[in-house]
């Protein structure tokens, strides 16, 4: 039986034949079984891969990232966790990059950066082999939203400003979209400046309803309901959430975000160093 | 961290020694941010493009010097980046297609300027065959193949670099970003996503609401082309069974491909944004020379085509600044030079002269140093040379732009075209001045007979003056010569037209 696949997800060969085939489709599938309130305290995880031209069928080169997000509501406010760990170099071998940030954000639409918090994000490169570049393996980004501006601290630990904001439209953090967009309305389209990985900010996004799309992975209904993001500096973004209102895909140009309750890079990542 | 004089070994991998001397006084530290696919035209805010925002391209350009006859010595990855490296053309150094190794004697930029008293650095994307880059620079992060993977952690490595350097030599850093290449993933993944809407391919983003028709550039200037081109060149693009099936591409498809293009543009200019940041805020704001560059551009649905490795200026004129965030350095800010024709070859010799020596030893390309100054120079080339996909060699003074298009007579001996082994076949001549798009190709036109000769001295000129050329061996570039040799035979295309 062969998957029923939106345009937006059923483009590329790596996804259909290979990705598809080895989770959501597969007999002892990964699509989740567990109830979901996407209003409350939850952790989801996923899958980064490739969805590029190169037809790869190694795991190391189709699997290369890993991502986990979790949320707590505390009243108004909601904070995100994240751990999200990269493959590097050319060849996927060795070096692998760890981050892990926490933000506060609005508990509203989207999820935006609330004002005044301290945001942090910690990357550090993990398996470095030439000890000539180990001084370099690290770096840490402090924000915060101020008065209408995003500052961020400089290596000194110096506040400086980063981006002028339009105080009208929320801040919203690539994080927060993958947490959030599945709560918004059927005919809304909202605006907002996108702040992907909390490091580079561009106004003049905008993310909308796309329409409800039944999919067939393995013989499994799934009934997803699809947004799009645009906006300068990327191409459209496709966002899938499941019925539950948790996000089972995100498409981007030349990679996706694929649920996994186990990401396949965590076991083989933990004994970085 | 203090840099050895000798090559660290560990891990089994032998690493490279760093500066093996002491550098000459008041050097600048040197950052060379390459991008990948960017054409000069456009592409840059600053520079008048319409569809994309550029605030921190801008910003270099602003604090500094644009070359705005600035071309890609050889339009395509590897041979371009092989040439920046050495100083050599790609006949010369062997890289004549992506993934040939270079000549193992090629010269290398980084063992030069280390001799300087240069510690050197690289992070990113290298993608010079032959050449090991962890051998030649301490390496930061090595790119993947795409920036959507890469270019994050190109813009965190170097930032990470710029925190914590510490050490009383000056430093060469390399940021190899991977965008706006992304553009070469879109239209395989558009042309699938596409509809057909009366058997052409049509992008479904209007119909369902997703962009608005105005949000999508117009089909780009010069889509047309003139049908007289070199033979390689319609082999590579217009004939090899309609890949990538453009005789199915809707008006609305082209479009989608500019837009793409345009936000890859975005998504390293704003890497470029966080890398200027950390520079700014740091200590080696004022004493850092900024160079930037991009090793060829793309077709952005100009003459019908799409990527890289034609003569097209929207193809073979890159970027090209010399810029500095401080007030230190003798940098002219917000120049744009639109006299002297520049080209990749002259990024070693230029390197080397803020460096303080070693130019000598790279066998082409002039220091653009002085010219960043702002100072006289009376003898700067009247005419530049380019290579492209082995059979088209290209000279320009500006005016006008002479491509020549070379064919193998007999069996195909690997050895690098040229008007001494090979047989001239399809030419092109335009008056870029009179006609920018390119349209009109006058090589056969009887009263530009005169200027068409002219340019054919100096191609051969500037032929002659390359190394002696060595036979190309390895089985990607000579199988490249073969195929594409044997294809051009086998559909019999002309080899010439007639003059009128």
């Amino acid at each position: 039986m062969s998957d029923t696949l939106h345009w937006s997800f059923g483009d590329n060969p790596i996804l259909k034949e290979k990705v598809f085939a080895e989770g959501f489709s597969a007999p002892e599938s990964t699509l989740p079984s567990s109830g979901f309130s996407p209003d409350g305290d939850w952790e989801n995880s996923y899958d980064l891969v490739y969805t590029g031209p190169q037809l790869f069928t190694e795991d190391k080169y189709v699997y290369y990232g890993g991502l986990r997000i979790g949320k707590r509501v505390a009243g108004d406010v909601a904070a995100l966790k994240i751990r999200e760990i990269n493959h590097m170099e050319q060849d996927f071998r060795s070096e692998r990059q760890h981050i892990e940030s926490e933000c506060v954000c609005c508990n509203e639409a989207l999820l935006p950066l609330a004002e005044g918090v301290d945001w942090n994000v910690s990357i550090l490169t993990k398996n470095r082999r030439d000890p000539m570049t180990a001084a370099y393996s690290e770096i840490n980004e402090t924000g915060r939203l101020k008065g209408g501006v995003i500052e961020k601290m400089d290596g000194g630990g110096k506040w400086y400003n980063y981006k002028k904001i339009d105080r009208q439209l929320p801040v919203v953090g690539n994080w927060s979209l993958l947490a959030s967009v599945g709560g918004i309305g059927g005919d809304k389209a909202i605006e907002f400046g996108y702040f992907h990985k909390l490091e580079s900010y561009s106004a003049g996004h905008k993310v909308r309803f796309l329409e409800t799309f039944k999919a067939d992975f393995g013989g499994r209904e799934v009934v997803l309901n699809g947004y799009v993001q645009t906006g300068p500096s990327i191409t459209p973004y496709f966002y899938w959430f499941d019925e539950q209102g948790r996000l089972l895909i995100a498409r981007f140009a030349l990679s996706a975000l694929i649920f996994n309750e186990n990401p396949r890079i965590e076991k083989e990542a933990a004994g970085d160093k | 961290m203090g840099a050895s004089a000798a090559a660290v070994l560990a891990g089994g991998l032998v690493y490279p020694s760093n500066a093996k001397a002491q550098a000459a006084k008041n050097v600048p530290n040197i950052i060379f941010i390459h991008v990948d696919q960017l054409s000069l035209l456009d592409s840059i805010s600053a520079y008048g493009a319409k569809y994309t925002a550029t605030p921190a391209i801008d910003r270099i350009v602003k604090n500094g010097t644009s070359f705005m006859q600035s071309y890609s010595a050889d339009p395509v990855c590897c041979p371009a980046r092989a040439t920046w490296w050495s100083g050599t053309y790609s006949s010369e150094n062997g890289v004549v297609v992506n993934n040939t190794p270079c000549h193992s004697d090629t010269p290398d930029l980084s063992p030069i300027i280390q001799d300087a008293g240069y510690n050197t650095y690289f992070t990113g994307k290298w993608h010079v065959p032959g050449k090991n880059v962890k051998s030649l620079f301490h390496v930061l992060h090595e790119g993947s193949w795409w920036g959507e993977i890469t270019d994050s952690e190109v813009t965190r490595s170097a930032r990470a670099f710029l925190r914590n350097y510490n050490d009383d030599k000056p430093f060469f850093l390399a940021a190899g970003y991977l965008n706006p290449h992304d553009i070469c993933i879109t239209p395989s993944t558009e042309f699938d996503r596409a509809q057909d809407v009366q058997g052409k391919k049509t992008p479904r983003y209007v119909a369902e609401g997703i962009l608005t028709d105005g949000d999508i550039p117009p089909l780009p200037e010069a889509h047309g082309y003139d049908k007289r081109e070199p033979n390689i060149h319609i082999a590579m693009h217009r004939g090899l069974i309609d890949k990538p099936k453009f005789s199915q591409w809707s008006d609305e498809l082209w479009r989608m491909h500019r837009y793409n293009y345009h936000r890859f543009v975005e998504m390293v200019d704003n890497e470029i944004g966080l890398l200027l940041d950390e520079l700014e805020h740091s200590k080696w704001r004022d004493n850092t020379l900024l160079i930037f560059s991009s090793d060829h551009g793309d077709g952005i649905g100009r003459h019908f085509s799409l990527g890289k490795s034609t003569l097209y200026d929207e193809v073979a004129k890159v970027p090209f600044v010399i810029a500095t965030l401080g007030d230190k350095l003798e940098v002219r800010k917000d120049v744009r030079d639109c006299e002297h024709l520049v080209s990749g070859i002259d990024f070693g010799a230029t390197v080397c002269d803020y460096c303080g020596s070693g130019g000598e030893k790279l066998p082409h390309g002039r220091s653009l140093r002085p010219l960043a100054a702002g100072r006289e120079v009376a003898d700067w080339r009247t005419h530049l040379y380019a290579e492209s996909s082995v059979y088209m060699h290209m000279v320009t003074d500006g005016r006008y732009k002479y491509v020549c298009g070379y064919e193998e007579d007999g069996e195909v001996s690997g050895l690098p075209a040229g008007a001494e082994t090979h047989s001239i076949g399809v030419e092109q001549l335009f008056d870029v001045l009179n006609d920018a798009g390119e349209q009109n190709n006058l090589a056969y036109r009887q009263d530009y007979q005169e200027i068409l000769e002219k340019m054919r001295a100096v191609m051969r000129e500037k032929e002659t003056k390359r190394l002696k050329l060595r036979e190309i061996t390895a089985s990607v570039g000579l199988e490249f010569m073969k195929t594409h040799t044997e294809l051009i035979r086998k559909r019999e295309y002309p080899k010439s037209y007639p003059v009128v």
